[in-house]
């Protein structure tokens, strides 16, 4: 799952993913409050969860650093599986810092995500 | 035996009115090659005969490369900045009461010297900080928003050149979507260093504040009838308005445009356009009944370059943070008061020039 704020980027990496295999386990949100109710609506009726959540840091209304707190404490408990990508067009090294903080958070990846790092993904899941 | 007429050589008073009274006399062809040193201040050009064809060419290269004004000297001249001043003569220099008093055998001429200030000074010091200070804080703005789109390139060229020519296809309408990104912003850039630099003491005059509103609305005309709106227009101000005609046009259109943009889509909008006086003062206040805003969460980022409040409503996100500029300039205010479904009101406190 892929959170940003620009859905242009989203669309771009979900074109891009369209000839492979995974495609279909693809899928955007365009804001992270939406994205935690879809998570609680997994744990709540059982749904399968995604097994990495790629998330834009710096985004307007809930910011990335918020999601994470909230997906943490909240969430993570419930699916302890998941694991969290976080990603910015920021170069600030407390950036870095502060997202490596969460346990629930395995990289910090300046943008853009490649391709090769996405499929990595799929095909380790 | 023959006489040898001397001709004394062309010099240049250097006097400089802000932060320091001297002058020196400096032969006219090394000025010529130090321009700076022209710049917010007085020159004098004194020769003995300032007729004589070098001493005019002298003096000519000099106007073409300040691009200063030139005047001669009278008697009684109260000197301004930024002008050459020529004078004929033999000539002595003193310095009394306050000016520069240049007697000759003939005459007796007192340029008044500019004052000079701390204050001043410190004026400036306190308006230059504050504009690098922004300029610091824009620039990190526009860089941090440039490297979005960027990336989204970066990202293209790299997935661009393993497709096939039906997948290239597909991926072109991203990047001209990406380099629009850049282009708008660099646009919007452009834009505000343009309203930064305007001068201030350029253009105000008196207006009156009711016809220029009616002009702006009469503008919106085509969107006022496409969306139904109904504009209301109370103007309460009692007399002419000293102000910047242009700023008030770009501040009206802005609030306006905004507040039809950002309409309800169940509802016409509604728009009411007041105008009062406060002590001398204008208070102009838009008040909308549109998707209105969270200003809890808003209200720091509203007034800032580039951020956009919705992206699915077109704009390039600089209108507001242009127009706070403008109604600052002078020590003017603009204050937004909103509620998420409800509307909008933005109040504009004017100050005359």
């Amino acid at each position: 799952m892929m959170i940003d704020d620009d859905q242009d980027t989203l669309t771009l990496y979900q074109l891009s993913l369209k000839e492979t295999d995974f495609s279909s386990y693809f899928f955007t949100y365009d804001n992270a409050k939406a994205a935690i109710a879809y998570l609680q609506a997994c744990i709540e009726k059982q749904h399968q969860v995604p097994a990495y959540i790629i998330i834009d840091l710096n985004m307007p209304e809930m910011s990335g650093f918020q999601f994470l707190s909230v997906f943490e404490d909240k969430i993570y408990p419930h699916m302890p599986n998941t694991s969290v990508i976080t990603t910015t067009s920021s170069i600030r090294e407390k950036d870095k810092e502060e997202a490596l903080q969460y346990r629930c958070v395995i990289d910090f990846i300046s943008k853009p995500i490649s391709k090769p790092y996405l499929l990595n993904l799929f095909v380790k899941h | 035996m023959t006489k040898k007429t001397v001709e004394k050589p062309v010099f240049f008073l250097k006097i400089i009115g802000i932060s320091d009274t001297s002058h020196e006399l400096i032969p006219i062809k090394t000025l010529i090659g130090s321009l700076p040193a022209f710049m917010d201040g007085i020159t004098l050009v004194i020769s003995h005969n300032m007729d004589t064809d070098e001493n005019r060419k002298l003096v000519k290269i000099l106007e073409d490369k300040t691009m200063l004004p030139v005047k001669e000297v009278k008697n009684g001249i109260k000197a301004e900045k930024n002008t050459i001043y020529t004078m004929a003569s033999d000539y002595n220099i003193t310095i009394e009461d306050e000016k520069f008093v240049l007697t000759t055998s003939s005459q007796k001429v007192e340029i008044e010297k500019l004052k000079t200030s701390n204050e001043e000074l410190e004026q400036r010091n306190k308006e230059l900080q504050v504009i690098n200070a922004y300029m610091e804080n824009f620039v990190h703005a526009v860089a941090h928003d440039m490297r979005s789109p960027v990336a989204n390139l970066k990202y293209l060229t790299d997935v661009f050149a393993s497709a096939d020519t039906e997948g290239q296809k597909q991926y072109l309408p991203f990047i001209s979507k990406s380099i629009e990104k850049l282009d708008n912003i660099l646009k919007g850039l452009v834009q505000i260093i343009d309203i930064k630099g305007q001068q201030i003491d350029s253009e105000a005059e008196e207006i009156e504040i009711g016809n220029i509103i009616e002009d702006v609305v009469d503008e919106e005309q085509g969107l006022i009838a496409d969306t139904q709106a109904e504009i209301i227009i109370e103007n309460h101000y009692p007399h002419k308005f000293r102000y910047i005609r242009g700023y008030l046009e770009i501040i009206l259109r802005n609030l306006l445009s905004n507040a039809l943009k950002y309409r309800k889509k169940e509802a016409p909008p509604q728009i009411k356009i007041k105008v009062v006086a406060d002590n001398g003062d204008a208070i102009l206040s838009i008040k909308d009944n549109g998707i209105g805003m969270d200003l809890a969460k808003n209200k720091d980022k509203l007034f800032m370059p580039f951020k956009r409040f919705r992206k699915d409503i077109p704009g390039l996100g600089i209108g507001l943070h242009i127009i706070k500029t403008l109604i600052e300039k002078n020590g003017g205010k603009i204050t937004v008061e909103s509620e998420a479904g409800k509307g909008t009101e933005f109040k504009v406190y004017l100050k005359e020039f």
